[in-house]
């Protein structure tokens, strides 16, 4: 059965959609099935890294939470809608699927005045990974610990966190392992990005293994070339031999062996 | 009148002419006065005049490439100045200048010629000729005074002379470059010049520096290979210069110069041996990391004394300590590298943490959520079996 994986932040600005996106793009590219899942309600991005805008979007888990379609009509096939970008075209073809949030200032106020059914967002990821029978689903969270993202971690088969090398996320980490912990999710794993040159990344896995007794699948280097790109691409697709890139196709091999291997 | 005639017949020139001649000379002759501190004439000018003095004193003097002046000779009353240059028509060989108030009687090379005019052409001649051999052997000991030619016999010399054309360069000047045909030998006689090469970026390496006496361009010569390198003029330079065809002439004439020249050559190669291992040896610190060593070595080569003499080695290190000099840059790079590999600590304000974590586990929803989860899971479990 297909794995939900949540990806959580303590603090925005950790660069988590991105690093979510470029994850599920070489999950993708090792022919994995594969669905994202944006639950960011409040403040939705990650449709942005797909190639998806306001004009292009179909269907989006703001309709399907308020009952008025079902959660296969929203599912977009990145797959079939690639694009001109020369990063997202190496998905073409590929088995990976995007349930969006809505963009719309309306429907986003409606949705935090009147909130929303945490079940019945959990009922629509389960048919979900069922029906498209994904090999992992990525969920990518709103920062924080408030109910979506306690019920996110607590369905979650491995759970990743990503921080900054700071001190607040490493606070806010912390109280996070502990929860995780106590919601006895069965894998988690820790990704630090945004790592300064001037610090050695072997310094920093080793003091972050230390601290919070978890593994940390990649110590992502801080890159201008990123930030310069922006959202127009999925970087690790674009440049595959940036050591941005090569650091997360290392994630990804951690966490598929960690999983798939008994 | 008398004394004026007893004064030309003592000048070595004039001492073949008849009396006739010397008093009509004599005749022509003018006053012609200088204070003192005045130039009479400059090296090179046209000989066109020359002078008895009849009282103060002047000094004959030659300045070098940076214009410090060599006192060749002192003259006073009786003396003549000038004769060889009136006679051969040559440029002046040196600068004369008075120290004292001086009164001359000047003999101008027009009424020289209209008196020599009058008389068989047979006396101007040998005039001419005897002019033309002071004057070369003048070169003559000049060219002695150089290593290359320094046991080499007068007449030998001698021939060499008519085939050794002057050179001079300004400051900056170049020689000629690396890769150029080369066809030209030259000998300096005062002034420095550097030898040179230029790497991918144009920075220049100097190679070594040759002064007074030091042959430059040899190798094309023999070799007739392209020039080495660059040689560039550090100063007004005065030289000779020898072609290919006059110098197979010449060395085929002297089988002693071509010795001469073997050890110029081995004498380069013994420094170019140095100068090689000194730069493997300060390279080799380099690579092990020893800078202070190179800084130490590179800091007492830049001080020592210029135009002391040196050794090959205190030359080579001289000439290197400049390029060596970038072992600075590359010490700082490192130590700056060094410097930036910080290391990461986390403290986790542990009192907080327990805080949080019991104010977010200690809601009903929570207890519910994890209620749900344990079922989930069992649920999930159960499916996979």
């Amino acid at each position: 059965m297909g794995k939900i994986v949540s990806i959580h932040s303590f603090r925005g600005g950790t660069g988590k959609s991105n690093t979510t996106a470029n994850l599920a793009a070489q999950f993708a590219l090792a022919d994995r099935r594969v669905g994202v899942v944006d639950t960011d309600i409040q403040s939705p991005g990650i449709h942005v890294l797909f190639g998806l805008n306001e004009a292009k979007m179909g269907r989006t888990l703001n309709e399907y939470l308020r009952g008025e379609c079902t959660i296969e009509d929203v599912a977009f096939s990145i797959g079939d809608h690639v694009g001109e970008e020369e990063g997202r075209k190496k998905l073409a073809g590929k088995p990976i699927w995007l349930i969006p949030s809505s963009i719309n200032g309306r429907e986003i106020s409606r949705v935090l005045r009147d909130g929303y059914d945490v079940n019945r967002l959990n009922e629509g990821l389960q048919t979900f990974r069922k029906k498209l029978e994904l090999d992992y689903l990525f969920i990518d969270t709103h920062p924080g610990l408030n109910e979506e993202t306690l019920l996110s971690i607590a369905i979650s088969d491995i759970l990743i966190i990503i921080m900054r090398p700071d001190q607040q996320d490493f606070q806010g980490t912390a109280v996070t392992v502990d929860i995780a912990r106590s919601l006895d999710v069965p894998k988690l794993f820790l990704i630090v990005n945004k790592a300064l040159s001037r610090y050695d990344p072997r310094q920093i896995k080793e003091q972050v293994e230390n601290i919070y007794q978890a593994p940390v699948a990649g110590v992502l280097p801080l890159t201008e070339d990123m930030a310069d790109m922006g959202s127009a691409d999925i970087f690790s697709l674009r440049f595959p031999d940036h050591p941005w890139s090569k650091a997360i196709r290392e994630v990804a091999q951690t966490i598929l062996k960690a999983t798939e291997t008994k | 009148m008398d004394d004026v005639i007893a004064a030309l017949k003592r000048i070595e020139l004039f001492a073949g002419l008849p009396e006739e001649v010397v008093a009509e000379l004599a005749s022509k002759m003018k006053e012609y006065d200088l204070e003192e501190g005045q130039v009479l004439f400059q090296k090179g000018d046209p000989g066109d005049a020359l002078y008895l003095i009849r009282s103060g004193r002047a000094k004959v003097v030659l300045a070098d490439a940076y214009g410090r002046e060599t006192v060749l000779n002192e003259c006073g009353p009786g003396d003549a100045i000038g004769d060889v240059s009136l006679v051969d028509q040559e440029e002046r060989s040196a600068t004369v200048v008075t120290i004292s108030p001086l009164k001359t009687l000047r003999l101008d090379e027009n009424d020289f010629l209209d008196v020599m005019a009058g008389q068989p052409l047979e006396l101007l001649h040998a005039m001419q000729e005897l002019a033309s051999r002071m004057r070369l052997q003048k070169a003559v000991s000049d060219l002695k005074k150089l290593e290359l030619f320094e046991g080499l016999p007068d007449e030998a010399v001698a021939r060499l002379v008519p085939r050794l054309e002057r050179r001079t360069l300004r400051e900056g000047e170049v020689l000629f470059r690396e890769g150029d045909k080369g066809d030209t030998l030259y000998i300096i006689k005062t002034g420095w010049v550097k030898i040179v090469r230029y790497n991918e970026r144009g920075e220049e390496l100097e190679l070594n520096q040759n002064g007074p006496g030091d042959v430059v361009g040899e190798m094309a010569l023999i070799d007739q290979a392209p020039r080495s390198a660059t040689v560039i003029a550090l100063s007004p330079v005065e030289m000779v210069q020898l072609k290919y065809e006059d110098f197979i002439d010449v060395i085929t004439e002297n089988p002693p110069l071509a010795l001469e020249l073997i050890r110029t050559l081995s004498s380069r190669l013994r420094f170019a041996n140095a100068y090689l291992g000194q730069t493997i040896e300060w390279s080799r610190h380099i690579t092990e990391g020893n800078y202070k060593a190179v800084f130490e070595e590179v800091q007492s080569s830049q001080s020592a004394i210029a135009g002391a003499q040196l050794s090959d080695e205190e030359r080579a290190k001289k000439l290197l300590s400049a390029f060596y000099a970038m072992t600075e840059g590359v010490k700082a790079r490192e130590d700056n590298l060094k410097q930036q590999l910080y290391q990461l600590t986390i403290q986790i304000d542990e009192a907080k943490r327990r805080q949080e974590f019991d104010e977010l586990t200690q809601s009903a929803f929570f207890s519910e959520l994890k209620a749900a989860a344990k079922k989930l899971r069992e649920q999930r479990e159960a499916e996979e079996d």
